[in-house]
């Protein structure tokens, strides 16, 4: 099931709010084990029967965690560990990398038989989020939840369970057992889950229609300002797609009382590509640190340590995306891109011109959402082949206009949708004026109520809507 | 109370009350089956079973049904229509094109492929000599016609940045003509007879994919005309003192001003053709006897009419007997540019046959042709299926 959808709004949502809402507070098992239900049944709704697959998933992180957490005996501990690792990323590595594999292997002249698996929605998000709670037992810096319903709950929480964000189990250990629904909680929550869908529906879906019908031309017959209207539609889209996700997931965590970490924060006002991956997916970014790059050595280690440290971390960043050599090649392209920054170019990156910075920064980051988009490594050649004039421009030029005006109104919304506004308007407009913060309460409220209205109008007359990030 | 929270409370109960009251509204309204502006069937809910719960078959039907059958559904497309065409003044709106004068329709951005589009019109042209073979072999005579479709008709109407098709067509129609020349089929080109009296505007739909009634006339004239000049057979032809044409006073709604919900703004009207002095006949479609007439007409001059006015829309087969043995016979096949022909074309005729293979699934055309063994057989196909194997260009095969 997907948030944008009216078997969500209409049906799981008011369903589940009246449920779980008519039990008293203090029943707070009950409570847990609606919104258990209601997960599994959310993720059933689109996985079918692979929801058996989650379950063993959380069946695997409960027994790991257990294990992991007797510090008494190291090499029980270590075998958790090493349980939920092995078991968890098998199974990741089974449903995600099995064909790509294969696939290697014959290429590389040995016949094995290619496995047709069906790729479990969210399962990069649940597994990480699982061996973070197996991790953080190991480490010491969670306890073991004993009550399986209870890892069960952190793991399947429908809010974050397929397209993150990747909570961390100490980030919500607390508010699963102790949490507080309140009005002033709840309200937030609802206008983000508002805001979230409304970029979602209004943004993302029509950026979307126009990367798709760019992208699945013949790369090498686009005139090159189609091919850079395709790959901007596109660089917004995955942006507007997937922070509008994590809006709507942190917002219906305040809605049953948990506190998301926040997963964007205005990526594309970077000013270098370092910073930029501080504002992008930021709960993936803090887990390949905190999990593989920080285990590794991370910075306290000779030079080449580091690098080889900073490889790792980005190949494998690439490599969670999809089973795919352009996933490779992006994560590969952010390494070179990071490495420059750190030793080569970063200094002169720092005196440049702001606008520089930006140019720079954007134009770095709509290359890597080629590569991320191409159907296989060929087809991103030829689409950045045509960025740059080397095509046969065939397709009628007409197209460019027509993406520009068709969706004009989009377009600008987008770019402006891209700027920090509202915390502009926050922390400049109205900082000290009671008066206008109440103006901006009220607002904000009116505007996500509209905002509502528009996305229902906008789900029940439109039918293109797919979410990016499920394939991960 | 806290102002603040007074707002809190407000939108809460806003946005609860929004989302109970679509739901209650989608469950207990009437559901529909048919979509009469966007011309399609309502997507129905399957009945659950155990395999469709875990295949995700079921599941994957609901949404569909939800969004067809959603609480204010037609009023928000109708709406969204308007902001679109009047506010948002999108260049394409629901697949049609607004311009000041028509609606046209949108055409995908295309790269023609002359290599296909050749080898295709060769074998088209083949099949047909099959058929024309097939059709001489009892002793009649078979004749194919192409017609433009809107977006060649107003070729220059579309905003330069969108398709018209042009440089399809530009490849298309040469290498059909050739290719049918190649094969010593008759094919009536009526775009190069529209060409020769200067397109006039009035002979095609501003509003819908086909021609008005005056491009179906000089169509049924072209017929008459070539027939008359190969065999040297005169037939009674609805002309001058024998037709009466009458402009309808009810507002037209084309298939693409349909799109738009009838908020495009262009009006237009459709025209009859009626013979002066009544010829009485008998009709029957799909072998049921029918009312004998040839157009559906409105009840009142304020209801809206559709092009299904002429011979009350597509039909898999309709018989139109006039008795009058003297008189060759007709069978006319095609998509719905047959429709307003056949309206005059039955004049001419002692009996005229028209099949749609789109929904006639008796018996193959060639079959058909050899079981009926009419005089004429003619063809009809507009410049967007000319190539098109579908149905229609599939003479000696049932598709379904």
């Amino acid at each position: 099931m997907v948030f944008s959808s009216l078997i969500f709004l209409l049906c799981f949502l008011p369903s589940l709010l009246a449920v779980y809402y008519i039990i008293p507070a203090r029943f707070r098992g009950l409570r847990n084990l609606i919104l258990l239900s209601f997960s599994l049944f959310f993720y059933y709704w689109g996985a079918g029967k692979l929801v058996l697959l989650m379950v063993l998933s959380i069946f695997i992180n409960y027994i790991g965690g257990l294990l992991a957490g007797q510090h008494q005996s190291k090499l029980l501990s270590r075998v958790g560990l090493w349980f939920a690792t092995v078991a968890g990323l098998g199974l990741l590595g089974w449903f995600k990398y099995a064909g790509f594999v294969a696939e290697m292997i014959n290429d590389l002249g040995f016949l094995v038989p290619i496995p047709h698996i069906t790729l479990p929605i969210g399962i990069s998000f649940f597994t990480f989020q699982g061996l973070s709670y197996v991790i953080d037992v190991y480490r010491g810096d969670a306890p073991i939840q004993k009550n399986p319903l209870y890892v069960a709950l952190y793991v399947a929480l429908f809010p974050q369970l397929v397209a993150g964000p990747i909570v961390r189990y100490t980030t919500v250990m607390e508010e699963i057992s102790h949490r507080h629904e309140t009005l002033e909680e709840f309200v937030p929550g609802a206008c983000r889950f508002c805001f979230g869908l409304a970029k979602k529906m209004i943004l993302a879906n029509s950026m979307g229609q126009i990367a798709d019908e760019i992208f699945g031309q013949t790369a090498s017959t686009l005139p090159p300002s189609l091919a850079w209207i395709g790959a901007l539609a596109y660089t917004f889209q995955i942006y507007f797609d997937f922070s509008a996700y994590s809006d709507m997931a942190i917002g219906l965590g305040h809605m049953f009382g948990f506190r998301f970490l926040e997963n964007f924060n205005y990526p594309y006002v970077s000013r270098s590509v370092t910073e930029f991956w501080r504002r992008w997916h930021i709960s993936l970014s803090t887990w390949f640190r905190d999990y593989v790059y920080i285990p590794l050595g991370g910075n306290r280690c000779a030079g080449w340590k580091r690098m080889r440290n900073i490889f790792v971390v980005w190949f494998l960043t690439g490599l969670w995306h999809g089973a795919n050599w352009t996933f490779i090649l992006w994560g590969m392209w952010f390494f070179l891109l990071l490495m420059g920054e750190k030793f080569v170019w970063g200094k002169w990156l720092s005196a440049a011109p702001s606008l520089l910075q930006h140019g720079y920064t954007m134009l770095a980051v709509v290359i890597s959402w080629v590569l991320f988009r191409a159907v296989d490594l060929s087809h991103a050649q030829s689409y950045l082949g045509a960025m740059v004039g080397i095509t046969s421009a065939t397709a009628q030029s007409g197209q460019s206009i027509y993406y520009i005006l068709q969706f004009l109104p989009e377009w600008i919304l987008a770019f402006v949708a891209c700027l920090p506004i509202k915390q502009w308007v926050q922390s400049s407009l109205w900082q000290d004026n009671k008066t206008g913060q109440l103006v901006l309460h009220y607002t904000s409220r009116i505007a996500a109520l509209l905002l509502l209205m528009l996305s229902y109008s906008e789900l029940v007359t439109g039918s293109f809507n797919p979410f990016i990030y499920f394939q991960f | 109370m806290d102002k603040k929270k007074l707002a809190d409370i407000l939108f809460l109960l806003g946005f609860l009350c929004f989302l109970v009251a679509a739901l209650a509204i989608t469950v207990f309204k009437p559901k529909d089956t048919w979509s009469y502006y966007e011309n399609r069937s309502l997507a129905q809910l399957q009945r659950p079973t155990l395999s469709s719960l875990v295949d995700g078959s079921y599941t994957n039907s609901v949404e569909p049904f939800l969004q067809d059958h959603a609480a204010g559904r037609n009023t928000l497309l109708r709406v969204n229509t308007l902001i679109d065409l009047t506010l948002l003044h999108r260049p394409v709106v629901n697949q049609v094109i607004h311009t000041k004068e028509m609606l046209l329709g949108f055409n995908p951005y295309e790269i023609p492929n002359q290599t296909w589009i050749e080898q295709q019109a060769d074998y088209m042209a083949s099949q047909l000599a099959q058929l024309r073979d097939l059709v001489e072999g009892y002793g009649g005579h078979f004749y194919y016609v192409s017609v433009p479709g809107q977006y060649t008709y107003f070729e220059q109407e579309h905003p330069s940045f969108l398709n018209n098709r042009s440089a399809y067509t530009d490849i298309e129609i040469p290498a059909f003509v050739s290719a049918m020349q190649s094969y010593g089929v008759n094919l009536i080109e009526m775009g190069s007879y529209l060409e020769q009296i200067g397109n006039p505007p009035e002979l095609y739909s501003t509003t819908d994919y086909h021609y008005q009634f005056g491009g179906a006339y000089l169509t049924y004239e072209t017929i008459l005309d070539t027939i008359e000049q190969d065999t040297g057979v005169s037939l009674p032809r609805l002309a001058g003192d024998t037709l009466s044409i009458q402009e309808l006073p009810n507002p037209y709604l084309g298939s693409r001003a349909r799109k738009v919900f009838g908020l495009g703004g262009i009006e237009e009207h459709l025209t009859i053709g009626l013979p002066t002095s009544h010829i009485p006949f008998t009709r029957t479609d799909n072998g049921m006897p029918s009312p004998s007439l040839v157009y559906t007409l409105p009840r009142s001059d304020t209801e809206e009419v559709a092009y299904s006015l002429y011979m009350g829309g597509d039909m898999g087969e309709t018989v139109i007997d006039t008795n009058r043995d003297t008189l060759p016979t007709l069978l006319i096949y095609g998509d719905s540019f047959t429709n307003p022909v056949e309206c005059l074309m039955y004049y001419s005729f002692d009996e005229m046959r028209s099949i749609d293979l789109r929904h006639y699934k008796d018996m193959t055309l060639a079959d058909y042709i050899q079981t009926y063994q009419p005089d004429y057989v003619v063809g009809i196909r507009d410049y967007e299926a000319l190539l098109s194997t579908d149905f229609n260009g599939r003479p000696f095969e049932i598709q379904y």
